[in-house]
């Protein structure tokens, strides 16, 4: 009954071709504003590939990328953070010598334009920049590891800040490769809850092996097989699908 | 929380070394010949130890720096200041076509382009012998008086006074590099340094500030280049050659990348050993190496690692009264 939901994401047709072998084939669909939408599919399906195109790191053989109505197809990584996508990397990237909240504040200032630029006054005057910061690191329960450098951070507490860098950039979306990687399960639980509690402000494109997460915390799941989309549905639909058993059976053995 | 305390005591230990060096060492000249170098240090350090890239174009930055200074004051018949500004801006267009040409690529294939635009620029100096007296070097840099609208400020005839104006002009660079590296700039080329994929991430174009940090690195050791023509007088060819670039590498991470003050320990530490032992030992390269060795295995902050390593035992074992940050470090009781 409610309104037509907007679409923050929208891929179309899209194909990425290496060396003549199809590792994403023409794969569509749309992400609607302030949903979690999941990507998930055996190991080989594609996944890294289209995330790939989506942040930019790779370029797309043929198809479309539209975010907030802008074909960004061949726009580059830094372009896309800089209109609202922030990003979390599957394996944990981060400013191993800095500490958490110079982390986020440098992530926050690369919003700053051409403040960011500035070589003379000092960073601590970047008001923008550290106010988005200490937001960021209250969101995330890190305050107390405020001074820490980040390569000293528990396996937890670094994924948190994985995701924390992708969120002070003042996204409207936010693209999760695998949050909860290698993480215990208490973790994998505050995690869960996290990513549930942001889809009220951001849109979330999640890629997750975990499958109660992405069954707990997805409005939608596209589920993708050999570089295309087999089933696109809501949580307990896809949960039911046979095709989903089989393609998934099937990569076992 | 250490190096928070920092800012203050590096400004004031630099003035007490300008002030010291002259005293302490054998000659004034050597002092100024320390001072050149620890300016162009500062220059590497930017780069190396605050981006971390490893430019071979030290060299290219300090031959334009002295070939223009020298090449303003001879033909142009310009000031001090005036020669001082040709160097600037010759080295920072140098540094900037190095730079843009070079950070196309990383890792091996960028050092690999530095080199060779430093063989290029090396050739191009000895090639053009009528300009820069190719290898017998530009003669006859005039030294003339540091005037201020006119009036003199400095005769620049006395060692002395060469020494004070380089002195000076270190003073300056010293503060204005420490400004760029907590600032906003600064800070961000840290985080190149530290993951330059997650940078590009959260939405820096690297390569403008890897540009803009190689012009600023290349104007500053141009600066240093044009203070050694001023004071040898001459610009020897060997000033654009790459064992220049690995000189003041050497420097660099003797004395500490990633820390201005390191430059300044790094510089005074090779220029000291070098000429103390070159008199009496022609293999003094040898002891140079096993120092590099050591700081390379065991040392990676170089010798201001040393120093601060030092100062937290110092306070471990004698706390400042009133000093009420415990460090927890060293079991010794």
């Amino acid at each position: 009954m409610s309104a037509e939901p907007r679409t923050a994401l929208a891929v179309e047709g899209l194909t990425k071709r290496f060396d003549g072998f199809a590792a994403v084939k023409h794969v569509s669909f749309t992400v609607r504003e302030h949903s979690v939408h999941s990507l998930i599919g055996p190991n080989g399906a594609g996944k890294t590939t289209l995330f790939n195109c989506l942040t930019g790191a790779l370029k797309p053989s043929a198809g479309r990328v539209i975010f907030a109505g802008r074909d960004i197809t061949h726009l580059p990584p830094h372009r896309r953070a800089r209109i609202g996508m922030g990003r979390s990397f599957q394996v944990t990237s981060l400013f191993q010598n800095l500490t958490v909240f110079e982390s986020l504040r440098i992530a926050a200032q690369a919003q700053t334009g051409l403040a960011a630029l500035d070589f003379v006054r000092p960073k601590e005057l970047l008001g923008r920049a550290v106010a988005d910061a200490e937001l960021v690191l209250d969101r995330l329960g890190l305050g107390p590891y405020r001074d820490t450098k980040a390569g000293e951070l528990s396996h937890g507490r670094q994924r948190l800040l994985e995701v924390g860098l992708a969120l002070a950039v003042r996204p409207s979306l936010l693209l999760l490769d695998e949050p909860t990687a290698g993480m215990g399960v208490e973790d994998i639980g505050a995690m869960k809850e996290l990513i549930a509690t942001l889809a009220r402000n951001y849109t979330i494109v999640l890629i997750e092996h975990n499958m109660r997460v992405v069954l707990d915390i997805s409005d939608m799941i596209t589920v993708m097989h050999l570089g295309e989309v087999l089933v696109e549905g809501r949580p307990d639909a896809v949960r039911r699908d046979d095709r989903v058993k089989a393609a998934y059976l099937g990569s076992e053995g | 929380m250490l190096l928070r305390l920092l800012p203050a005591p590096a400004m004031i230990a630099s003035i007490a070394a300008v002030v010291v060096l002259p005293l302490i060492l054998p000659s004034v000249a050597m002092a100024t010949e320390v001072v050149v170098f620890i300016i162009a240090t500062l220059g590497c350090n930017l780069l190396l130890g605050y981006v971390g890239l490893l430019s071979f174009g030290q060299a290219i930055s300090f031959g334009v720096g002295a070939y223009a200074c020298g090449l303003a004051l001879i033909h142009l018949h310009v000031g001090v200041w005036s020669g001082l500004f040709a160097a600037l801006i010759c080295s920072a267009i140098a540094g900037l076509v190095v730079g843009a040409l070079s950070i196309q690529k990383r890792g091996i294939y960028f050092v690999m382009l530095t080199f060779a635009f430093s063989q290029m620029f090396y050739f191009i100096a000895y090639a053009m012998a009528g300009v820069t007296g190719g290898d017998n070097g530009l003669l006859n840099v005039p030294r003339p008086p540091l005037t201020v609208f006119g009036v003199t400020l400095l005769s620049l005839a006395t060692p002395l006074s060469m020494y004070s104006m380089a002195a000076i002009v270190f003073l300056i660079l010293f503060a204005f590099l420490r400004r760029v590296v907590a600032s906003p700039f600064g800070s961000t080329l840290i985080a190149i340094r530290e993951n330059e994929e997650r940078a590009i991430a959260v939405g820096y174009n690297t390569r403008i500030f890897k540009i803009i940090a190689f012009v600023i690195s290349s104007w500053v050791t141009g600066i240093a280049g044009a203070l050694y023509a001023l004071f040898l007088n001459f610009a020897p060819l060997s000033n654009i050659d790459v064992s220049m670039s690995e000189r003041i590498i050497i420097m660099t991470i003797v004395g500490g990348a990633n820390s201005l003050f390191g430059s300044v320990l790094g510089a005074t530490f090779y220029i000291v050993v070098s000429n103390l032992l070159s008199s009496v030992w022609p293999r003094w390269l040898l002891v140079l190496g096993i120092i590099l060795i050591v700081v390379a295995g065991y040392l990676r902050g170089g010798l201001w690692s040393g120093v601060e390593w030092t100062w937290q035992r110092l306070r471990a074992r004698w706390p400042v009264a009133g000093a009420v940050e415990q460090r927890e470090d060293g079991g010794d009781a």
